[in-house]
């Protein structure tokens, strides 16, 4: 697959990848349901620019953390911030903050009531008031850097689990936003199309985008990722390099994690 | 408001007595002709099929207003003598009939064939995987949307008494009262009180057979 | 079976106006049908919504509402609403009810019918829409809120189109019975088939019809049940006919939405 070049509105490649500033942060996160502590004392900050891929045993609350940064669960205690925002006091005003913050799930959904082009021009003309025209021309610049420009008029049932995946990553990234989270993309396709999306992903990282990932794709974030958080009982148990990670890993447990990785 | 109930005490209960027999009659009538066109409906042979079939849209599509016209004044008429309760009981029992014998073929297709083929390879014959194998499992998947046919069948018993056919039932003891005391609302009240205690008392017995007879899987 | 098959019997289907005289009460039938399911499927969506919605007291006031004309019998709310309708809404209805409505639907105590149509079965409606909503998969909100879309565009792009699409077969199938329950409105004095159907057991040569024949009841009546047999298999195939169609564009997966029972 050719590389993709994400371009930004404002070229953000360059300006971004440099700067420390953090996009994301999370301050002594606490969740639970009922009696069972899902996140304990969660701190982390994202740069702008920077890659990272969440992983962890199931249940470990990954993906909890991932779904509180844009509001979709909500938080018992401690904060988050997306780009000096607060997400998890926002109330009312939430879905404005989450026009900044694109999301792609595990299970697609896709709108199966909307053809493709649809899905992706929807929140452009809804949320932010562009023409259809405009929106148009855009969903199909989009659907042309995920690889599947012929794909517009058809409805997502046609379409493959990594089309559809795909398709849902253009849909995000239609509205242009700073921050993208990815709820293990890849669990639910079949292993030959788990590549494609991968691609994708990767050189949306490449270009700059800031991404938090969680996955169980371990090659993806040897290759892709600028720190790898590893989480576990709802704590954040080590962050590092992926490098660092594999070959030498501080805890007992991301050491076991990294083992049964490898032997798998 | 509780006066109007305390003073026609007797007329409520007595309608309260004739719903729950006209349902009760109905509800036996209304299984035993149901689960014979579901058979017909599950059966080998087209033509059956066929019957069973046309005998479900007939009556599934047709007002229990008319069904109650037909059996009694019409039969009446036609020389035969029935009594109105005779004619109530087989009206809202054929009526609810058919869609019984929708719920208990539904009730046989969602046992899979797999269960049908592990009886017969272990030498049953058809009829008796239908009757061992098919018919235990499918009781239990149809006691909920029988629970919710019988409860329609109580508010539709209310017709019945409305009817020509005016056995004594709760509405029609509700509109003697209302007759008697001008009280309205109140006699209204009241009735609908007594149709929602029946249903009410159904939906608990229902969940209690639900729960005893639930499958684990 | 002599009785019932005699041509004698049947005669007074082909004399004077009889068959037709029949055919236009129908269609009155067919018209309170469509009138009260328009208005309660209106009222039926509202009240959805309402149930579903974040704050306690408008949900409760829903769930008391269906809860309440879900249960009781419908020939009672209808009953109860002409006995209790006060007699200047009755004559205010025969003044000034708009002249393009049929005869039968101008008498005084159609909105005591059309009341009660609408009350139990916006309550029935009701119950089926919001099962329809709830079957949908909660990543489809998820995934709408998380584009920043308001929680009324999340409703309105996504959750309803797609419930709604779900709530066809369930809303024909309320419509049959709707049908059905038209003829309820015979017992309240309005001229709908059932009633005309009697009028013309007890007539012979009567001056709607001007034929010269009594027609039995047994024979009126199952002519009055082919007509919604007929009227209301068509209904069905129809539904069927949609859900297939909806099945093929869409794939979405096929509703667990309860149909309503025998009603």
């Amino acid at each position: 697959m050719r590389a993709l070049t994400w371009v930004g509105p404002v070229g953000r490649k360059d300006a971004l990848t440099q700067t420390t500033e953090g996009l994301v942060a999370l301050t002594g996160v606490r969740k639970s349901f009922g009696d069972h502590v899902v996140l304990d004392d969660i701190n982390l900050t994202i740069r702008r620019g920077e890659a990272i891929v969440v992983a962890g045993p199931s249940g470990s609350g990954k993906s909890t953390m991932l779904r509180c940064v844009n509001g979709l669960e909500t938080i018992d205690g401690g904060s988050i911030t997306v780009d000096g925002q607060r997400i998890d006091t926002a109330g009312g005003g939430l879905s404005v903050l989450r026009r900044e913050i694109g999301m792609v799930f595990q299970s697609f959904n896709l709108f199966p009531h909307m053809t493709v082009e649809r899905n992706v021009m929807l929140a452009p003309v809804k949320v932010r008031g562009l023409a259809e025209a405009d929106a148009r021309t855009r969903a199909h610049e989009l659907l042309g850097r995920v690889g599947i420009p012929e794909k517009a008029r058809d409805y997502p049932a046609d379409l493959s689990g990594g089309q559809q995946q795909r398709v849902a990553i253009a849909r995000a990234l239609a509205m242009d936003p700073k921050l993208m989270l990815f709820d293990e993309p890849t669990s639910a396709l079949d292993p030959e199309v788990i590549r494609e999306v991968l691609d994708v992903m990767r050189d949306l990282a490449r270009s700059g985008m800031t991404m938090v990932v969680v996955t169980h794709e371990m090659g993806f974030a040897r290759e892709v990722c600028d720190r790898l958080v590893f989480i576990d009982g709802g704590r954040i148990v080590e962050e590092a390099p992926p490098e660092e990670f594999f070959n030498a890993a501080k805890s007992d447990r991301a050491r076991e994690f990294v083992d049964k990785i490898i032997h798998h | 408001m509780i006066n109007v109930l305390t003073d026609n005490l007797d007329d409520f209960a007595s309608g309260l007595w004739v719903t729950t027999r006209l349902v009760a009659g109905s509800f036996v009538v209304a299984l035993v002709l149901g689960t014979l066109v579901a058979a017909l409906r599950v059966s080998a042979s087209g033509a059956l099929r066929r019957v069973g079939t046309v005998y479900v849209e007939i009556f599934r599509n047709v007002p229990l207003l008319v069904l109650l016209f037909i059996a009694f004044p019409g039969v009446l008429r036609g020389g035969v003598d029935i009594s109105p309760w005779t004619s109530g009981i087989i009206a809202l029992g054929v009526y609810t009939s058919a869609y019984v014998a929708e719920v208990l073929r539904s009730g046989v297709a969602a046992v899979s064939t797999g269960q049908l083929e592990a009886g017969l390879s272990l030498g049953f014959t058809p009829v008796s995987v239908l009757r061992r194998i098919v018919l235990p499992q499918a009781f239990r998947t149809v006691i909920g949307p029988l629970g919710s046919i019988t409860i329609a069948m109580i508010k539709n018993s209310a017709i019945v008494g409305a009817s020509i056919v005016a056995l004594p039932d709760i509405l029609k003891e509700a509109r003697i009262v209302n007759s008697n005391t001008f009280q309205t609302t109140e006699a209204f009240f009241w009735a609908a009180a007594c149709y929602l205690l029946l249903t009410v008392t159904l939906t608990f017995v229902f969940r209690g057979l639900e729960s005893r007879y639930a499958i684990r899987r | 079976m002599g009785y019932l098959l005699d041509p004698d019997n049947w005669e007074w289907v082909f004399t004077g106006n009889n068959a037709r005289f029949l055919l236009e009460a129908f269609a009155t039938n067919v018209q309170i049908a469509v009138i009260a399911m328009v208005l309660a499927l209106a009222l039926g969506l509202v009240l959805a919504l309402m149930a579903i919605a974040t704050l306690t007291p408008v949900r409760l006031a829903a769930k008391v509402w269906v809860d309440v004309f879900r249960n009781i019998p419908l020939i009672l709310l209808i009953l109860y609403l002409a006995l209790s309708l006060p007699e200047s809404v009755r004559d205010f209805w025969v003044d000034a009810a708009p002249g393009f409505l049929p005869e039968a639907l101008r008498s005084q105590f159609v909105l005591a019918g059309i009341g009660g149509l609408v009350l139990y079965n916006s309550a029935v409606l009701a119950e089926v829409f919001r099962a329809g909503i709830l079957s949908l998969d909660s990543g489809q909100r998820e995934a709408a809120a998380a584009l920043g879309l308001t929680y009324r565009q999340q409703m309105r792009l996504v959750v309803l189109p797609q419930g709604l699409r779900r709530m066809v077969p369930a809303t024909v199938s309320q419509l049959i019975t709707l049908n059905k329950d038209t003829t309820l409105v015979s017992i309240i004095a309005i001229q709908e088939v059932v009633r005309s159907g009697r009028v013309l057991t007890q007539t012979a040569g009567n001056p709607f019809t001007g034929g010269g024949v009594t027609a039995p009841i047994l024979q009126v009546m199952i002519f009055i049940g082919v007509l919604f047999v007929i009227v209301n298999f068509a209904l069905s195939r129809l539904s069927g006919r949609l859900e297939v169609r909806e099945g093929r564009r869409t794939a979405v997966k096929k509703p667990p939405v309860a149909e309503p029972a025998a009603a």
